[in-house]
């Protein structure tokens, strides 16, 4: 019985040191792990005006296929596009359905959509921004773009237009063509 | 003792992992050509612009999060912002529009933790006119048989959801979606006629079809200034439940809007 007693009081008396660990790991922890997270797309159409904006004439030459055109990723100014984000590694999942006449849905057309944007080296802001650009195929489904260097900060940069080798825009039907385009941004990749 | 110590920390962990935001966001719009059609060309049917202002901010305060507390009044409890985003909806477009938008809670940027807010929104509409398709420019030259016609229309905004309260929304430490509904509540026309190079005077609201606004609306230059048959919203964001932050950390929330019209 006494030494029962001892080994109580002993208890007693450590147990207020353990807990003041556990809260000391419980900060060092909790400082280190949270990380807020925000991102953001932006999709801003430009009207039409001579050298670029919608809609388009989908017999006009900047948007016929040129092989050195899609080279330096040219094509029409359709759109800008923003993406602001904080987290490391992203995920842009896009989807850009054929251009399909209104009224006749058997006829639809496949393009490029060439997304520039602007990063740091290394996230090194000393220096100027670079400009990327990646290019999407219109289809079914959705291409994947994968993020590994965050944050991103590229504000309004061009969306540009050109229809893929196998378009043939001239043997297509008179009327109205058009295709939805969406991005999801999400975190992780 | 080792194990309750392992057993802390992987709660802990685990805490911190549902914590962090999941973030996402969505933005989508619509791409419109056509070929030969002889006649004036509408804009896309559902070409929308959804404008995140404070961004702006973000950028150039270079990376740094917008302070909400040196950057609004804060006043017993309670801040403003002033122009949080602006949704804008474009020629063509269905009269009655929704789009949904979903709120964080305010999170602390040093340690995670979520403090339910509550948001209380004013919102500002302002239309344009809209032109009838198939007219040059009235304003060059003489011809007598044509017929134009310019609408006005006046949207409204309303927002629904199971956290709001007129133009309060209660937004839990989950979070909470909320639903936008632009609806055109009226609509006048005017007209000018052959060589007429005045318009007629404005009819009355509710005195012409909205079916006929949404379907006819188009983007024509008159004088050199470009009429667009848009609609916008500005949203201005009142916040309370400060009094539980701590004015020496940052918070941030997420506002993510997902175009879902018709």
């Amino acid at each position: 019985m006494k030494k029962l007693v001892i080994y109580f009081t002993m208890l007693l008396l450590i147990a207020p040191m353990l807990f003041a660990i556990t809260l000391l790991d419980t900060r060092e922890i909790l400082v280190n792990t949270q990380v807020p997270v925000f991102g953001t797309i932006t999709l801003n159409p430009i009207s039409q005006s001579a050298n670029e904006g919608m809609p388009f004439d989908i017999t006009a030459a900047d948007v016929d296929w040129d092989s050195s055109a899609y080279d330096s990723k040219s094509g029409r100014h359709i759109a800008n596009w923003s993406l602001e984000a904080n987290m490391l590694l992203a995920s842009l999942e896009i989807n850009a359905t054929p251009l399909t006449n209104t009224t006749d849905y058997s006829q639809s057309l496949d393009y490029f959509l060439f997304f520039y944007y602007t990063y740091y080296v290394n996230g090194n802001t000393s220096s100027g921004p670079s400009t990327g650009v990646f290019e999407v195929h219109s289809g079914n489904e959705s291409c994947r773009i994968t993020l590994s260097d965050g944050p991103y900060y590229s504000f309004n940069k061009n969306i540009n237009f050109m229809f893929d080798e196998d378009a043939a825009p001239a043997n297509m039907s008179d009327g109205s063509y058009v295709a939805t385009l969406t991005i999801t941004l999400t975190e992780g990749i | 003792m080792r194990k309750l110590l392992t057993l802390a920390i992987l709660i802990l962990v685990s805490i911190s992992f549902v914590s962090a935001v999941d973030d996402s966001s969505v933005a989508s719009m619509e791409i419109s050509a056509y070929k030969d059609t002889g006649e004036q060309q509408t804009l896309p049917g559902k070409i929308l612009k959804i404008e995140p202002l404070l961004s702006e901010v973000l950028y150039s305060s270079k990376y740094t999060p917008y302070d909400i507390t040196s950057s609004a009044s804060i006043n017993n409890g309670t801040a403003s912002l002033s122009n949080v985003m602006r949704i804008t909806m474009g020629a063509n477009t269905k009269a009655n529009f929704s789009v949904d938008v979903e709120f964080t809670p305010f999170i602390s940027a040093e340690n995670g933790s979520k403090i339910p807010a509550t948001y209380t929104f004013t919102t500002t509409a302002d239309a344009k006119a809209a032109y009838q398709p198939g007219n040059s420019d009235p304003y060059s030259g003489t011809k007598s048989n044509r017929t134009q016609y310019q609408y006005e229309y006046t949207p409204s905004i309303s927002i629904t959801g199971s956290n709001v309260s007129g133009s309060s929304i209660s937004v839990p430490v989950s979070g909470t979606q909320i639903t936008i509904l632009w609806k055109v509540n009226s609509a006048r026309r005017r007209q000018r006629t052959g060589n007429r190079i005045r318009w007629s005077n404005w009819g009355n609201y509710s005195n012409y079809s909205l079916s006929n606004i949404s379907e006819g609306a188009t983007l024509e230059g008159v004088n050199s200034e470009e009429y667009y048959p848009v609609a916008s919203a500005t949203f201005n964001l009142s916040v309370s439940s400060f009094s539980s932050m701590d004015p020496n950390v940052d918070y941030i929330a997420t506002i993510r809007v997902t175009v879902s019209g018709n």
